[in-house]
């Protein structure tokens, strides 16, 4: 079966500043179809790339390709099909709800046909249309950006650390909306560093960290390789912490043969993630 | 360009345009209230004013201010009226690009299908229904300051008319100048500290012209020796250099923050 169409194609991205790099070498797809997660801890380069990706930001070198052509600043038509979520909330809190998003769809130059849709999902009541952001809570602000990105029914979504500030129920809602869009074909690159949101929906994953990017792996792939952090309290009643690679038939039996009084396993966060891969000098 | 884009920030910068066209207005409605009183005393303040104008450009002393033509001439050149271009100007201007850039909202709004061009272009299409309105507002003053005081029949209105051309270029000027400053500023504070200096050095320019004689030429260097009522309402006509001046330096500025914008390496 063939490929599904690449969206998004973004390599060799390097981005410093002032001598500090940010981004080096950077590298990424998104296919039709497709939730990709772009993982990496604060600072890694994440917003960096998404900005490389919309020339909000122009890289030292490297190229960005959408919908298969190369990147074209003075074109909107690329543009038209994209949707975009910033990750630092809302804008435009001068304006009503509504005009804000009329605003959006106007400047899109594309019909708002899954407006409804979103703010219903999104659980956002048709009063609050008339409310002006400036007086919505963060959590609203943020439902109403991300109807901003999703109403034009986008082809491809970039979005940047989205459920910020999300409660957990819309959260849920939310990447009900990114699986719904997935089946229509969308390609979605989801920027996050909350790990059990990416697992719940992405299809793959690309870690970044300082700038580069680590691995680039199916979400079973990671999951596998994800270390596992271990506190153990023994006998004495003295804390013990040691990191492994993985809580296997071998590792039980020798942590059972420590005695312990209580035992916690739990995934070790992403900067043991990038330290173990460091070591086995992943890219 | 996108007008929807145009629309958001015409009303965004409302308040600030209102109080803008407010002054001139003011202006015009106290100078037209005082006038019969100054002119009732003539022969009193003739020789005040002929000590004064030392410190006045010699185009302002050639407009006798105790006939009505050239007193309802003042809501024109008052500095109130010259700060109240540069006040919308940065009203309209400086808040977007700029101030939005450190807000983030620069960012969602080049997400969108608007282009930096589309961008540029839709925020000096702004300008246009300002400069017009604002062009006008000194004529209200002087028209209500006159009607105020039955003097309407004396005002030469069609020649003010040429001096409400001539202001309008300068708004647009300001307009443009905060729209280049705008681009190139890397926040709303950045901008609103250039634009000031800017308008302050101006100013300073225009006075220190009036105050030295002999240095009158330095008024040129400004935009604001580019805006002459006094001689248009001499002449009975505009100066084209003049107006040619401002138009070519306002279209001069936005292809300059056109470009500025195109080749800035982050929006």
């Amino acid at each position: 079966m063939a490929e599904p169409a690449l969206l998004l194609e973004a390599e060799g991205l390097c981005v410093d500043f002032a001598g500090r790099v940010a981004l080096d070498k950077v590298a990424i797809q998104v296919r039709a179809g497709e939730i990709h997660a772009f993982l990496g801890p604060n600072g890694a380069g994440k917003t960096t790339t998404l900005r490389v990706l919309l020339d909000l930001l122009r890289p030292q070198s490297g190229s960005v390709k959408h919908f298969g052509l190369t990147l074209e600043p003075s074109s909107s038509a690329w543009r038209q099909r994209i949707g975009f979520l910033r990750g630092e909330g809302g804008a435009f809190f001068d304006l009503k709800a509504v005009d804000m998003l009329n605003l959006m769809s106007e400047l899109q130059e594309r019909p708002p046909v899954r407006r409804t849709e979103v703010l219903q999902a999104l659980r956002l009541p048709g009063s609050a249309l008339s409310l002006r952001l400036g007086a919505c809570s963060t959590g609203m602000r943020q439902a109403f950006a991300i109807t901003a990105a999703l109403q034009h029914d986008p082809q491809l979504l970039l979005l940047d650390e989205p459920t910020n500030a999300l409660d957990p129920l819309v959260r849920l809602a939310f990447l009900e909306l990114l699986s719904a869009a997935r089946a229509r074909g969308s390609g979605i690159l989801l920027s996050s560093h909350v790990l059990d949101e990416v697992e719940r929906v992405a299809d793959r994953v690309t870690l970044i960290h300082q700038g580069r990017v680590k691995l680039c792996a199916p979400m079973q792939e990671l999951r596998l390789r994800m270390p596992r952090r271990v506190r153990s309290v023994g006998a004495d009643g003295r804390e013990h912490v040691r990191l492994i690679a993985r809580a296997d038939a071998a590792m039980l039996q020798s942590l059972a043969a420590e005695n312990p009084r209580d035992v916690l396993i739990e995934d070790a966060g992403f900067d043991a993630l990038f330290h173990t891969l460091e070591g086995q000098g992943a890219t | 360009m996108k007008l929807a884009l145009t629309r958001y920030v015409l009303r965004r910068a409302r308040r600030g345009c209102l109080l803008a066209m407010a002054l001139p207005v003011l202006v015009g409605v106290v100078n037209g209230l005082a006038y019969p009183s100054w002119s009732r005393e003539r022969d009193v303040l003739r020789p005040v004013v002929q000590r004064l104008s030392a410190w006045l450009r010699s185009d302002v002393i050639n407009v006798d201010i105790f006939t009505p033509e050239g007193a309802f001439l003042i809501p024109f050149q008052h500095p109130l009226t010259l700060l109240a271009a540069a006040l919308a100007a940065a009203t309209l201007m400086l808040p977007l690009p700029a101030g939005e850039r450190s807000r983030g909202g620069l960012e969602v709004l080049l997400s969108t299908a608007l282009t930096r061009r589309k961008l540029v272009l839709s925020l000096a299409a702004a300008l246009v229904p300002v400069a017009l309105l604002l062009g006008h507002a000194p004529l209200v003053g002087a028209v209500l300051g006159a009607v105020c005081v039955g003097e309407l029949q004396h005002l030469p209105l069609g020649t003010y008319w040429l001096v409400v051309l001539n202001y309008s270029l300068l708004v647009a000027w300001f307009g443009c100048l905060a729209l280049r400053i705008s681009v190139a500023a890397s926040d709303g504070a950045h901008a609103i500290r250039i634009f000031a200096v800017c308008t302050g050095l101006a100013m300073l320019l225009d006075f220190l012209s009036h105050a030295l004689r002999d240095y009158e030429w330095v008024r040129y260097a400004t935009p604001l020796g580019w805006y002459e009522p006094s001689p248009i309402l001499h002449n009975g006509a505009p100066n084209i250099l003049s107006l040619g001046v401002l138009l070519l330096t306002s279209l001069l500025l936005l292809a300059d923050a056109l470009r500025h914008a195109q080749s800035r390496r982050s929006a």
